[in-house]
């Protein structure tokens, strides 16, 4: 064993042999001291300088009156044990650490379903410590144990199972799914030892097939419940998926239109061809009408919402198209073109009503106060006093009523809003004085004095000629009306800011109360408790002027004392 | 005494403007439109034409415009008579080849004094009234 001669050896020191000669010398002292060593281990120096792990069993042996003699040291080269020891425990070191490395929980399990060895992620997903785990019994931690245990079997029997689907209820009562693939291990002649069951939590990915299934779900919903017939079809047109009411609008079933071509489903299958290359070619397309024909016969009218989609790569896949039933809507279109129609047919009527009762009342008029005229000048023969007093009420009652009439009518007027006006730069002044032209004999032959106070030069608003007069006449022929003794003054000037322009009638009648002034611009009110039939009206005439001045941008201001006279005043904006 | 037109498709007012000229001594003619007014003013060149603007088949606006476009009867002066004028109408029938107007109601005195001036200014070699060839 040392590669020396029994010669040599014998009479040589025993520890010169030995790489580390203290270790030999303790060993021989502790023989000594304890009698008997085992398994002490040395590494011998071969002769050719080879070492070689030995391990000694020794004894001292002694004389027939027990002195001790000597030691009897036998010694067994360990080298090749050592070394596969060493491999071995390598192994083992390895094999744990595979073991552990491994994600999945491992559980391995004797033949009766006892645990007997465990990874550090089978004690994370279980929540108990290896000690709990290790020989206890497997089945035990599950909300199934036949189930579990049957598991177990059926990997003894088969040699594998793959993908055991299990509920595990953790130390904190958590139940998790988890998915076992087992096998069974066996000894170098085959004897089956046990099985190895690697466990994945398959919890988070149930979760997430559930929220897959759970979306698919939700997306068919959303295109199942859409009130619009969806469908997709492929880049040439091939319907690929359609909903309920894409049935309703063909009268197909979803299994006969499924793999069918869109555009046999229209009136017009090339409009509806053209309407999937526009999708393809623009990307998407809206309001896009066709007419669907029910298998029927039926016809919808529907309007096409589509876009092209496209996988994740961005490769194209069809077309999805989303069609409106607009057959109400088109009806209800026509219907209200219809109703407009009769609307502008019935405001023409109106307006024609509204000229020929202009022409219509007033023509009668015309006679009336026209003879009536005649009759009053004597050219037919000379009247007594009664006669002339009685005509001349048949022509101031009449001249009454015309000034009724032309007032509703121009109140009707402006209501409907076809009061049409010229908007054009009008010079204040001529305006002024052409009004004042007008009047002067009737303020004249009242008595009254009549004054104009106009400034100097141009005063320009941009307005309509003939209201902007209109205006001034009724405001003016209440002043008329209203005034006894005095004056009337029409009045020209600007603001104080300039940026409108006042044009005023002010007179010296009666005034108006304050609490009349409320009432003034109403329609149908006259003021004032006088039942004086020369103060008769229609009380439209301040209405009217101020719905006048309002469609002018402007505004009628009234100020007034009771008794002493009132000034209305028309505001418009400077040009 | 004067030769005067009267277009007017009311008889009403046909009536009293008749009635009114001829008792102020005048002749008239009367014409029922204002395409008829052109033609007789054409053939009996009165002494003033006195019309309405609202008429069927042709407006006054338009006779006016024939009227004045004729050389030989544009010297003729034009009288509108109209329903409901504004201050400013004036503007536009005096722009439109009318010589003067009046408003209806009709009202018989300045009916009266409006005509007497407008003949009273009309040319002197206007003044042989042509009725006779009728």
């Amino acid at each position: 064993m040392a590669g020396y001669e029994r010669t040599e050896l014998t009479g040589s020191v025993f520890s010169q042999y030995f790489t580390d000669p203290q270790a030999a010398d303790r060993g021989v002292q502790e023989t000594l001291s304890r009698g008997v060593v085992t398994n002490y281990e040395l590494v011998l120096t071969h002769k050719s300088g080879r070492k070689a792990r030995v391990s000694f069993n020794a004894s001292v042996f002694r004389s027939g009156e027990g002195r001790v003699q000597g030691i009897f040291a036998s010694a067994r080269d360990i080298s090749e044990q050592s070394r596969l020891q060493g491999q071995l425990a390598e192994h083992q070191a390895y094999n744990r650490s595979l073991i552990e490395a491994s994600a999945d929980a491992l559980f391995a399990i004797a033949p009766d379903g006892e645990i007997t060895d465990v990874n550090e992620e089978a004690t994370r997903l279980s929540g108990f410590t290896r000690q709990h785990l290790i020989s206890s019994d497997f089945a035990g931690y599950f909300t199934d144990p036949d189930r579990a245990q049957a598991g177990v079997q059926e990997t003894f029997g088969s040699g594998r199972v793959l993908g055991y689907e299990l509920t595990m209820v953790t130390r904190h009562e958590r139940k998790i799914t988890v998915s076992f693939n087992a096998g069974v291990f066996t000894d170098a002649a085959g004897k089956m030892l046990g099985i190895l069951a690697s466990a994945r939590d398959s919890t988070q990915q149930k979760q997430l097939e559930q929220q897959l299934r759970d979306s698919q779900v939700y997306t068919r919903s959303l295109i199942e419940s859409n009130i619009d017939a969806l469908m997709t079809t492929d880049p040439i047109g091939i319907i690929t998926d359609v909903n309920q009411q894409m049935e309703s609008l063909t009268g197909c079933q979803r299994d006969e239109l499924i793999g069918s071509a869109f555009k046999g489903y229209f009136t017009d299958p090339a409009l509806a061809q053209d309407g999937i290359r526009l999708v393809l070619h623009e990307g998407k397309v809206e309001n896009y009408e066709l007419t669907a024909r029910r298998r029927d016969g039926h016809e919808t009218v529907v309007s096409y919402n589509a876009s092209a989609f496209h996988d994740q790569e961005h490769k194209l896949q069809g077309v999805f198209a989303a069609a409106r039933d607009v057959t109400e809507r088109k009806r209800f279109e026509h219907t209200l073109q219809e109703k407009n129609l009769e609307l502008e047919n019935a405001n023409t009527a109106k307006d024609r009503f509204l000229a020929s009762m202009s022409h219509e009342l007033r023509t009668p008029l015309n006679a009336i106060l026209g003879f009536t005229g005649t009759l009053l000048m004597g050219l037919p023969g000379p009247l007594n006093d009664e006669q002339r007093r009685q005509l001349g009420t048949v022509q101031s009652s009449g001249k009454h009523l015309l000034s009724i009439i032309n007032d509703l009518l121009d109140l009707a007027k402006i209501e409907s809003g076809n009061l049409e006006l010229q908007l054009v730069p009008v010079v204040c002044q001529v305006v002024v004085h052409e009004v004042a032209d007008t009047l002067r004999p009737l303020v004249e032959g009242k008595g009254l004095k009549f004054s104009v106070e106009a400034l100097e030069g141009e005063i320009i608003v941009r307005t309509d000629r003939r209201a902007l007069s209109q205006i001034l006449i009724n405001l003016a022929n209440n002043a008329i009306k209203f005034t006894e003794t005095g004056g009337i003054t029409l009045a020209l000037s600007l603001a104080d800011d300039g940026r409108s322009v006042h044009l005023g009638v002010a007179d010296t009648g009666v005034g108006i109360t304050p609490e009349n002034q409320s009432r003034l611009f109403r329609a149908f009110e006259q003021v004032g408790e006088t039942k004086d039939p020369k103060f008769e009206g229609t009380g439209l005439g301040l209405y009217i002027s101020q719905k006048l001045a309002g469609i002018l941008g402007g505004e009628i201001m009234m100020d007034s004392t009771p008794g002493a006279g009132s000034t209305f005043t028309l505001s418009l904006p400077a040009a | 005494m004067a030769l005067v037109l009267v277009v007017e498709d009311q008889d009403e007012n046909l009536d009293l403007m008749v009635y009114l000229l001829t008792a102020f001594g005048h002749e008239t003619l009367v014409a029922r439109d204002g395409a008829e007014g052109v033609a007789v003013a054409a053939q009996a060149r009165p002494d003033l034409v006195v019309m309405d603007l609202q008429m069927p088949v042709m407006d006054g606006y338009e006779a006016a415009a024939r009227l004045k476009a004729d050389p030989g009867l544009a010297e003729i002066p034009l009288v509108a008579v109209t329903a409901y004028a504004m201050v400013g109408d004036q503007e536009q029938i005096l722009r439109r080849g009318f010589d003067g107007y009046l408003t209806k109601p009709i009202d018989p005195e300045v009916f009266v004094s409006e005509l007497e001036r407008h003949l009273a200014s009309r040319t002197p070699d206007r003044s042989q009234p042509p009725g006779q060839e009728e």
